[in-house]
C-alpha cells in the first residue's frame, strides 16, 4: 500500500510537470480574449452612442458576434463566387481552339493570367511509441497560393489553401 | 478589480450573480478561478495544449454570452465544464483528432542527454494518459493539474464523489502500470522495458 502511495506521488509529479509545462502557457489566453471582446463591444457601443463601454452586456456581445458571423458568411460567399468565376474563365480559356486570326481577339484578352505558388515544409512532430515501436511523426505542411486577374472585371482574385498531411515513419530501435 | 483568491463556493456564486448583471470584472474573476480546471478538461479531450487553450477561450466567450441561460448560479462550474466539453468536441470536429502530438525537447539547460530524457518522460506520460478513458482522464487532470478535491471534481463533472474516487483510483492503477519505469528508474536499464539492451 505504502509502495503504491510512493509510486502515485512520483506519477502525480510527472503528470503535473508534463501537463503543467504545456498548459501553463495557455493561462491568461481566455482573459485576454474576453478583454479583446469587451474592447470590440465597447467600440461598437460608442459608435451607437452606447455609454456602457467596458461593461458591455452579453446581449451587446452577441450582437457583435452575429455581425461577425454575417460578415464571415459574406466573405465566404465572395470567395466562393471568385472561385467559380475564376474556374469558368480558366476552363473557357483552356477549351477554346485558337487560330492565328484569334490572336488579339477579345476571347484571348479575357483569358485570366494565372500565378500559382506552393510553399512546402516538413515538420518533425516528434516520435510516438505504438506497441513498443517508435514511430516518427512528420507533418507535411503546404500552402498553395493561386492568384489570377480577370481583365473583364479588372479584378485580381486569390485563393490560399493550407494543406497538412501527417506521415508516419517507423524507426529502427537500437 | 477582483484580485483576491476565490476559494469559497459563496464567492463564486456572488461572482456569477454579478456577472449575470453584466459585470465584466466579476466574469474576469471567474475566468481566473476556473481557467486551470477548464484547461484540464479541454486537454483531457483534445490532448493538445494549444487547441485546449483555444477551446477554453471560446468556451468562456460562449459562457459570457449565454450566462442569462444559467438558472442556478451554484452550478456555474459544472455548466462551464459542459461548455468547455462542447467547445473541445467542436474543435475535434473542425480539425480532426490530434495525431501524435509530441513534446519538443524541454529546455532544461542540463545538456542534450538530460533534455532527451525529459522529452522521453514527457512522451511516456502523454502516452499513458492517452490510454485512459475520457472521463477518467478528466478526473485525473482535475486532481493532478488543478489539485481539486474529490467533492470539487464531483461538482464540476456532475458525478458522485464515490464515482470520482473510483475513476481516480482506476486512473492511478493504469498510470502505475504504464509508467512503471518512472517509479523504478532501474527498470529503464533492464532489457525489454524501453531501456538499453
Amino acid at each position: 500500500m505504502r509502495e503504491h502511495e510512493q509510486a502515485d506521488a512520483v506519477i502525480e509529479r510527472a503528470v503535473r510537470n508534463t501537463v503543467g509545462r504545456q498548459l501553463d502557457l495557455q493561462q491568461g489566453k481566455s482573459a485576454a480574449a474576453f478583454a479583446r471582446m469587451l474592447a470590440g463591444a465597447e467600440g461598437a457601443g460608442h459608435e451607437h452612442g452606447d455609454r456602457r463601454g467596458g461593461m458591455a452586456a452579453p446581449r451587446r456581445a452577441s450582437e457583435v458576434w452575429r455581425l461577425r458571423f454575417w460578415a464571415g458568411t459574406a466573405s465566404a460567399l465572395a470567395a466562393c463566387l471568385a472561385c467559380v468565376v475564376g474556374l469558368q474563365l480558366w476552363t473557357h480559356a483552356g477549351s477554346t481552339t485558337k487560330t492565328p486570326t484569334d490572336v488579339g481577339a477579345p476571347a484571348m484578352a479575357a483569358a485570366p493570367v494565372m500565378h500559382q505558388e506552393e510553399f512546402r515544409r516538413d515538420v518533425d512532430a516528434g516520435t510516438i511509441v505504438m506497441e513498443d515501436t517508435p514511430i516518427r511523426v512528420v507533418r507535411q505542411q503546404t500552402v498553395k497560393h493561386t492568384r489570377w486577374f480577370d481583365p473583364q472585371e479588372k479584378a485580381t482574385y486569390s485563393v490560399t489553401e493550407p494543406i497538412e498531411k501527417v506521415g508516419y515513419e517507423k524507426l529502427q530501435p537500437y | 478589480m477582483w484580485d483576491r483568491r476565490i476559494s469559497l463556493d459563496d464567492d463564486v456564486r456572488d461572482l456569477v450573480i454579478l456577472a449575470r448583471q453584466q459585470d465584466a470584472n466579476a466574469f474576469s474573476a471567474l475566468i481566473q478561478h476556473f481557467e486551470r480546471a477548464a484547461l484540464g478538461v479541454a486537454y483531457a479531450i483534445l490532448r493538445d495544449a494549444d487547441r485546449a487553450g483555444d477551446a477554453v477561450q471560446e468556451a468562456f466567450l460562449r459562457a459570457w454570452q449565454q450566462l442569462s441561460k444559467l438558472s442556478e448560479a451554484e452550478k456555474f462550474g459544472a455548466w462551464l465544464m459542459q461548455i468547455v466539453r462542447h467547445a473541445a468536441i467542436d474543435s475535434l470536429r473542425r480539425m480532426g483528432p490530434t495525431v501524435g502530438e509530441f513534446p519538443e525537447l524541454a529546455a532544461t539547460g542540463d545538456g542534450p542527454e538530460a533534455e532527451a530524457m525529459a522529452a522521453d518522460q514527457e512522451a511516456r506520460v502523454k502516452a499513458a494518459l492517452a490510454q485512459l478513458d475520457e472521463t477518467t482522464r478528466e478526473a485525473v487532470m482535475l486532481r493532478y493539474y488543478r489539485g481539486h478535491s474529490t467533492k470539487e471534481i464531483a461538482l464540476l463533472l456532475g458525478m458522485s464523489p464515490a464515482a470520482v474516487d473510483m475513476r481516480i483510483s482506476r486512473g492511478r492503477a493504469a498510470l502505475r502500470e504504464q509508467l512503471q519505469d518512472l517509479v523504478e528508474p532501474d527498470a529503464m536499464l533492464r532489457p525489454g522495458i524501453g531501456g538499453r539492451p
